[in-house]
């Protein structure tokens, strides 16, 4: 192989910094993705700090993938007690307070990692300001801000309804945080049910739930609550549970109807016997209903019926044999 | 990649059309010149031909970029626990230190450069300064030292230095 011109010896570390010297010098010379990764890499107080360098500064420090990652919270023991870590992250805290129920007498504990641990008072923090106030701001400027292209959503009080689709990691992120809250009532209105499937997404509640969308249910889908299913589409979806072919992962389903319906009549419906209150033989202590008697079983699993006693709602629950 | 391939050099042209003769076996960390090699065939080749273009990346940075690649490229493959390691920014090895003591141009374009390149220890390594240049700076600190437009109102400053007075000491 013939020698190259001006080839460089490779052992020679000393290159001349000074010749075809960069001309980016500035943060945002460097492109998002890499920015992305040097936020990622500082420590809370730097990100903290940097984050305060402009608007823009601020905005990408909390859409950092260790943001997203921080997504981890252990409550402490007492339920007015935050106990975070410092690598969970400021933006962390911010969005706990936002969704936790943390008063204005509550204690907040951070452990650094240097061991020591930073005990504050609610009023140490957001002077003259509500617990509610900021938690509400703060939940808008987290579930807005971090989602912004995807995701709208009205806050009234415990529901949280997302109006517009959003993708699966979206919801993932979401369901953590609702998970964590306890304000898991999400009402899904125009989103793809199979990715609500797809998310893990433990609860759901939705309206107008068509048979199509209910038959098209796969994954660990544990429960469904359905508002307003026509009973001809109820009775299809118990034919597919009881044929076993599909479903398999359900574990609870609940059908709410505004008006009051007559158990036989959702039994004639659906062509399964059924049990009144105190007939059923399925050694049951629940709560008032009548338990239909579902004669099926695959797997390890068997499905239980029941339809309330208020004739407001049925209920199927999926019990290990 | 046999052995006799990882004997083997090849040529990298710099984006000002300087040619560089790398063993294979250390331009390896480059996952974009290994895919290259392997998509075009090259990888058992002995001789792999024309210099391949790296048009992104200048000499100098590229003298950089092999020069660390030489150092570590006998290093083992680290795994990729990146969910869930710990976040540091002080295992930087000393040869790296000394390596990354260069202007801020130049570290900007070795992180392009390793973006580019797709050699993740470098690109590692050189965030990590970046980081820690950012490290124990005040927020005017770090718009000076990184050309920052502080764009809050005076109000909106107050109210986010407020914020982020969570988290200090």
């Amino acid at each position: 192989m013939s020698a190259e011109p001006k080839k460089p010896r490779l052992d020679d570390e000393n290159v001349s910094l000074e010749e075809n010297k960069a001309e980016t010098t500035g943060w945002f010379d460097i492109p998002y993705e890499m920015r992305k990764i040097v936020i990622d890499e500082m420590d809370i107080e730097t990100r903290c700090r940097f984050s305060i360098c402009s608007k823009k500064c601020e905005e990408e420090a909390k859409m950092s993938q260790e943001y997203l990652k921080s997504l981890k919270i252990c409550r402490g023991p007492h339920p007015e007690l935050y106990i975070g870590h410092e690598t969970s992250g400021y933006h962390f805290c911010m969005e706990f307070l936002a969704v936790s129920k943390l008063t204005e007498n509550s204690t907040i504990v951070i452990y650094k990692t240097t061991g020591n641990r930073r005990v504050m008072k609610w009023s140490k923090i957001y002077e003259n300001e509500k617990a509610e106030d900021v938690r509400n701001r703060y939940l808008h400027e987290i579930l807005e801000k971090h989602h912004k292209s995807i995701v709208k959503l009205s806050i009234d009080d415990t529901k949280f309804v997302l109006k517009e689709e959003i993708n699966l990691k979206t919801l993932k992120n979401l369901r953590k945080i609702f998970d964590r809250t306890g304000r898991d009532l999400i009402k899904y209105d125009i989103l793809d049910v199979s990715q609500i499937l797809r998310a893990n997404i433990v609860r759901v509640q939705r309206t107008n739930l068509t048979r199509k969308d209910l038959m098209g249910f796969q994954g660990t889908l544990c429960e469904i609550r359905v508002y307003n299913m026509s009973l001809k589409s109820l009775a299809e979806f118990v034919k597919s549970l009881k044929t076993g072919k599909s479903h398999r992962n359900l574990r609870h389903l609940k059908v709410y109807w505004k008006e009051h319906i007559c158990a036989e009549e959702v039994a004639d419906e659906l062509n399964i016997p059924y049990f009144s209150e105190g007939q059923d033989n399925n050694d049951d202590d629940d709560e008032n209903g009548c338990w239909f008697n579902f004669d099926v079983c695959y797997d390890d699993k068997k499905f239980k019926a029941k339809f309330s006693s208020h004739g407001d709602h049925f209920e199927i629950r999926v019990e290990q044999s | 990649m046999t052995d006799a391939a990882q004997e083997r050099s090849i040529k990298l042209l710099s984006s000002d059309n300087e040619t560089f003769q790398v063993p294979r076996n250390v331009i390896r960390l480059s996952n974009t010149i290994n895919t290259l090699l392997q998509d075009l065939g090259l990888d058992d080749e002995e001789d792999a031909g024309d210099a391949i273009p790296v048009q992104n990346v200048t000499s100098t940075i590229l003298k950089k970029v092999i020069a660390w690649c030489q150092h570590h490229h006998e290093d083992p493959v680290a795994a990729d626990d990146s969910d869930s390691r710990e976040k540091r920014t002080d295992d930087i090895s000393s040869w790296d230190v000394e390596f990354l003591k260069v202007d801020q141009g130049t570290l900007f374009e070795l992180i392009l450069a390793a973006n580019y390149l797709d050699i993740k220890g470098l690109l590692d390594v050189s965030c990590k300064t970046v980081a820690n240049m950012i490290k124990g700076k005040s927020p005017e600190e770090i718009r000076r030292t990184f050309n920052i437009k502080n764009d809050f109102t005076p109000e909106e400053e107050e109210q986010i230095r407020k914020e982020n007075a969570w988290c200090e000491d």
